[in-house]
């Protein structure tokens, strides 16, 4: 079992971002978080890097580019398409959840109201990531 | 005959206008709730020892007041979601689905909830139609005032469509509220899941299939409330 993830958040709430924080900063190992505003700074982001992300952790509503566009440009690229994604919205909408697991996602997590669940959930989908081998591009 | 044609179709294309309007603005009101519940609960973690028992108390029922509205937008989102044009077809075994939903509701130990006979076998779009047993069934044990509670679930089958029955031995229902009731945003008694939306969505799913919600109700000795759904 690994201790810690390399973490792209792709998260345009302020304090979606400080819920996240919050939550890493109480467990138990140091994951590596960078953060992204919305799809096209995420993508910056990952053409830059010469490491990529273990997993990426992202919202749907953001400006410029969104969630699900930015899940179909990386699902058809083939330098980032096995990188595991986990959407993590406010909308349990049908119809976001189909286009997602059809383009192909990780996990859909929609964020609970109360912070403590919310703390739970996070915690959860990251020990069981920890659990997992990766395709190391 | 032309005009009238024209006009339903605008009447109808403004309404679906007013139910993605409700859905977004449910959708965006929703996250600024989460946020404030996440800001809510650091202040109370770090200031609890220092504000004194009586602001906790009035955070708390600030909290309670934030659930209470974020179960509110999320049956408006449910509400406006209800529409022809989304309908799935898929094959339910109603005797697995309504044990499925007991299992998920909060039930209270002095309440039993009892399947009186065998049911069907429907199609119907299963989301939908999970709406309308749920919400008819915490309606039966959320309102329920006796020592001992007691729900029972039953079906009647017709030639071309099936009676359903949740009966409960609650508070009743006054004659003049039989027709209010399915109003949007009706509550009779308080609860603090209770939105008043609950029979809104029933009556609504229901009439995208063409069934019928009636109820029979004696005040203070229980309700039974009846629906139709047709077989095909």
């Amino acid at each position: 079992m690994r201790k810690s993830l390399n973490i792209l958040l792709v998260e345009d709430d302020m304090i979606e971002i400080m819920k996240f924080n919050r939550t890493i900063s109480k467990l138990a190992y140091p994951h590596n978080i960078v953060e992204a505003k919305n799809g096209e700074e995420a993508l910056d982001i990952l053409y830059k890097n010469e490491s990529l992300p273990d997993i990426i952790l992202l919202d749907l509503n953001m400006p410029k580019i969104n969630g699900l566009e930015f899940l179909s440009i990386i699902r058809k690229n083939d330098h980032f398409k096995y990188i595991p994604t986990v959407i993590l919205t406010s909308s349990n909408d049908h119809k976001d959840v189909t286009e997602c697991h059809q383009l192909g996602i990780a996990g859909y997590l929609v964020k609970p109201l109360k912070f403590s669940d919310y703390a739970e959930s996070i915690k959860t989908v990251l020990d069981y990531w920890c659990f997992n081998e990766f395709v190391q591009a | 005959m032309h005009q009238k044609e024209q006009l339903l179709q605008k009447l109808k294309h403004q309404n679906e206008q007013l139910n993605d309007y409700a859905h977004l603005v449910s959708h965006d009101l929703k996250s600024s709730l989460r946020s404030l519940s996440a800001l809510l609960t650091w202040v109370k973690e770090d200031c609890v020892e220092k504000i004194g028992e009586e602001s906790v108390g009035n955070l708390n029922l600030m909290e309670a007041k934030i659930e209470k509205m974020d179960k509110f937008l999320e049956d408006i989102i449910n509400y406006s979601e209800i529409g022809a044009k989304n309908l799935k077809t898929n094959t339910i075994d109603l005797n697995k689905k309504v044990i499925n939903i007991i299992e998920s509701l909060e039930v209270p130990k002095n309440i039993n909830i009892v399947i009186i006979n065998n049911l069907p076998i429907l199609k119907a779009d299963a989301r939908r139609l999970r709406q309308v047993f749920e919400n008819l069934i915490s309606n039966a044990v959320n309102f329920n005032d006796k020592e001992n509670g007691l729900v029972e679930i039953g079906v009647e089958e017709k030639e071309d469509f099936y009676t359903f029955s949740i009966k409960d031995n609650g508070q009743g229902i006054a004659k003049e509220y039989h027709e209010k009731i399915f109003n949007t945003f009706t509550t009779l008694g308080y609860h603090e899941k209770s939105t008043g939306m609950g029979l809104s969505i029933v009556k609504r799913v229901l009439e995208l299939y063409g069934g019928d919600i009636w109820l029979e109700s004696e005040v203070l000795k229980g309700t039974t409330f009846y629906f139709t759904f047709p077989k095909k």
